[in-house]
Order: C-alpha cells, then structure tokens, then sequence
C-alpha cells in the first residue's frame, strides 16, 4: 500500500483524474471554495459527468437526486462485508474520538508554555507547602483527640448527659432508696400532702422520685380534683412512691413528728416505709422543648 | 446508517470505559483521529460518486491514521513535533472541507 492511496482515501481505481495532494491545499487556501476553478468544483463537475452519462454537460437537476438516493442507498441498513467493515472502523473512530475528548479534558498541561509551566510548578509547590503544613496541623490535632482530650470529653459528656437525664426524667434510674405507700382508705389524703411528701423527700435528698406512674420533676404539679392528679394523670390509692437516695435519711425524715407521716396518719390514712439495697424509678417524663426560654449564648472561650 | 451506529457505539464504549491514553500515542491519537475523519469524509464523497470500494476505504482509513501519526513521530524525533503537527492538521483540515463541500455539492448542488 502505498502512502499516496492512502492520503487520497475517495481515490478510487476507477476515477482517472491524477488527484495530487498539493494543487488542493493551494487551491483550498488560495482560492474560494465556490470559485469554477477549484479543482474540488473541478473534480465534483468531472465526477457528476462521469455518473450521470444522459445528463451531460455538466451537474443535470438529476444529479443531486442521483446523490440524494445513492445517500439513501448507503444509509439504508444492510448486512454486507463493506458495512461491516464501516461498522468496525465507525467503532474505533468513536472510541478514538471520545478517549482524545476525555484526556484532552483532564489535562492541558502540553500545550502551555514554558513560562507558564514554571509559574504552575512554582503555584503547585506554595500549594504544597500550605497543604503540609495543614497536614501537620490536623495531625496535632488527631493525636490530641486521639491520646488525652478526646475519651476523657466524651466520657464527661456522656456523664453530663446521664445527669441531666435523671434530673429531667427522661432516663430510668436505679440506686439504693425506699418505697413509701401511702394507704388512704377514706380518701382524705389530698395534694397538698404528697406535695409535703415530696418536698420532705427533696430535704432528705432523693434523687429520683415517681409516685404511682408518674415521674416527679421540676415541673410536676398535684391537683385535688376530685382525687390526686400528678402532671394530669390520676393517682390511685394507695399511693405508692419510689423515691432513691440515701435509705435511712429518707426514712427518717419520713418519719419525723409532726411531719408527714403524722399528717397523714392524723387524716386517717396509714403510711408504711421500706428501705431497700436497689430501687428502680423506671417512670419517664416527656420533656417538651422550652417555647420562649431560650439559654443564653455562652461567651466564647 | 450503520456506521452511524458504529460511531455512536464506540463514543459510548469512550465514554464508559474512559481509558487513560497511553503516554507513548498521545501525540499520535489527535492527529490519528483527524486522519481518521478525513478518510470518512473520503468515503462518503466516494459512495455519492458512486465508486465507493469498502477494500480501498480500509486501506485508506489505515494509511490514513498510520502515515499521519508516523509524520507526526518523525517530526517529533527532528524536534520539530509541534509544527509538523499544525502542518498534518491544517492539511487534513483543508481535505476535509475539500470533501464535504464535494458532498454538499453533490446533495444539494450548492
């Protein structure tokens, strides 16, 4: 195979006219496309004689139907050697078109400049200098947390957590403590008492205190309406009320005269105390989130 | 119609495979894609003349790409790569518009 065939690809065996390479490309750029003396305009006037025999005299109104049905003819799907070597060559063509796309996207580096190249190499290198010197930071950083800060924060957090869990009501507790109930067969007692029950139970420095089912919190309030309500839920005699913290503390103050076990004794119902090892509050408060109070912002460290 | 299909195939297996261009052909493949679309045009130009010949269209096609990328390689051992290149290029450039204004002269006669 020769290099002439091959840079002359619509050469044909058949078509006589000597096609060279260079009188194109000075007729391409010296002359208009359009200009009679072309030698494509040439070529194409040759080449429309030469299909079109009856038509003579140059390019008849039956050339470009002549063209248009040959198109049609080659567009038309057909299963033979040359379309299946078109199919081929399509293909790598593809293939070949939309890899040159895609590099020539990811890198431009080739086609710059000298200059150009140091000021990149010189831009790079400052990158590089900052980016490691932020590795070094990041590092401190992992290490610290890694090492001392990081369990010990997390540890005291979660801590804190539990605390204000217990404190809000939103966690089971568990700890050494008393049950007290409270027997009130002629329905006398009333919600002032459980609220001396608590509040003696507070002095006495109970952490976690749940009567019936109800979670005694900050906000936990008693009603008298025709029996005990807590936070809206009745209460049923006998009150029973879980209350952990120290045992014998509580049930002392439980047990002071004139407080409110004689109180209620006096109204006509009976109170019985029991200290036990491990107690479980397992009553939990919903806790909705604050609507106009707000924390004040801590100043920053 | 059905290289139409091929091109669209093997842009799609380009697109999905994304293969990293060796460094070796990567002065070669531009210029070999260009040749390549010379040839194409070639053959289309051809089939509306009427003497379109799958045999000379192959051999064209491959001596296309190869003599284009191998005028490229010598330019690039004489140091002269770059230039040589934009010559391959403009040339190829020129055949092709040479070919498709024969094409559009065939189909629609302007």
């Amino acid at each position: 195979m020769s290099i002439s065939s091959g840079s002359a690809p619509e050469q044909q065996p058949g078509s006589e006219e000597p096609r060279s390479e260079e009188p194109r490309l000075t007729g391409m750029v010296l002359v208009e496309p359009d200009h009679p003396d072309h030698p494509d305009n040439r070529d194409a006037r040759k080449g429309s004689r030469k299909s079109t025999p009856p038509a003579s005299g140059g390019g008849g109104t039956d050339v470009p139907r002549m063209a248009w049905g040959r198109f049609a003819r080659a567009m038309r799907p057909q299963l033979n050697r040359g379309s299946v070597v078109g199919l081929l060559m399509a293909i790598l063509l593809g293939f070949a078109i939309s890899t040159q796309v895609q590099s020539t996207r990811n890198q431009s580096l080739e086609t710059l400049r000298e200059e150009d190249l140091v000021r990149i190499l010189d831009d790079l290198s400052q990158t590089n200098t900052r980016l490691d010197r932020e590795i070094i930071d990041l590092e401190r950083t992992r290490d610290d947390l890694r090492t001392g800060a990081g369990p010990a924060a997390a540890k005291a957090a979660r801590d804190r957590a539990d605390t204000l869990g217990i404190l809000a009501g939103t966690l089971r507790a568990t700890g050494p403590g008393i049950t007290m109930t409270i027997n009130d067969p002629q329905r006398t007692v009333q919600a002032a008492n459980l609220i001396d029950v608590v509040q003696e139970l507070r002095d006495a420095g109970a952490e976690a205190i749940q009567i019936g089912s109800v979670r005694v919190v900050a906000s936990t309030s008693f009603t008298d309406n025709d029996g005990i309500e807590a936070d809206g839920t009745r209460l049923q005699a006998p009150y029973r009320i879980i209350a952990i913290g120290t045992p014998a503390t509580m049930s002392s103050a439980m047990a002071i005269p004139g407080g409110v076990s004689d109180t209620i004794r006096r109204l006509g119902g009976s109170t019985k105390v029991e200290e036990f090892e491990s107690v479980t509050v397992d009553a939990l408060h919903s806790v909705q989130a604050p609507r106009y109070a707000q924390p004040v912002p801590t100043t920053a460290q | 119609m059905i290289p139409i299909i091929g091109l669209v195939i093997g842009i799609a297996i380009g697109v999905v495979l994304n293969p990293d261009v060796p460094l070796w052909l990567q002065p070669y493949l531009p210029i070999a894609v260009i040749a390549a679309l010379d040839a194409i045009f070639g053959g289309i130009r051809a089939t509306l003349d009427g003497i379109f010949n799958d045999k000379v269209f192959v051999v064209s096609f491959i001596s296309n790409v190869i003599v284009a990328a191998f005028i490229v390689f010598i330019g690039d051992q004489l140091g002269v790569g770059s230039q040589l290149t934009t010559g391959v290029v403009v040339v190829l450039g020129v055949r092709i518009f040479a070919n498709v204004a024969s094409i559009r002269r065939h189909l629609f006669k302007a």
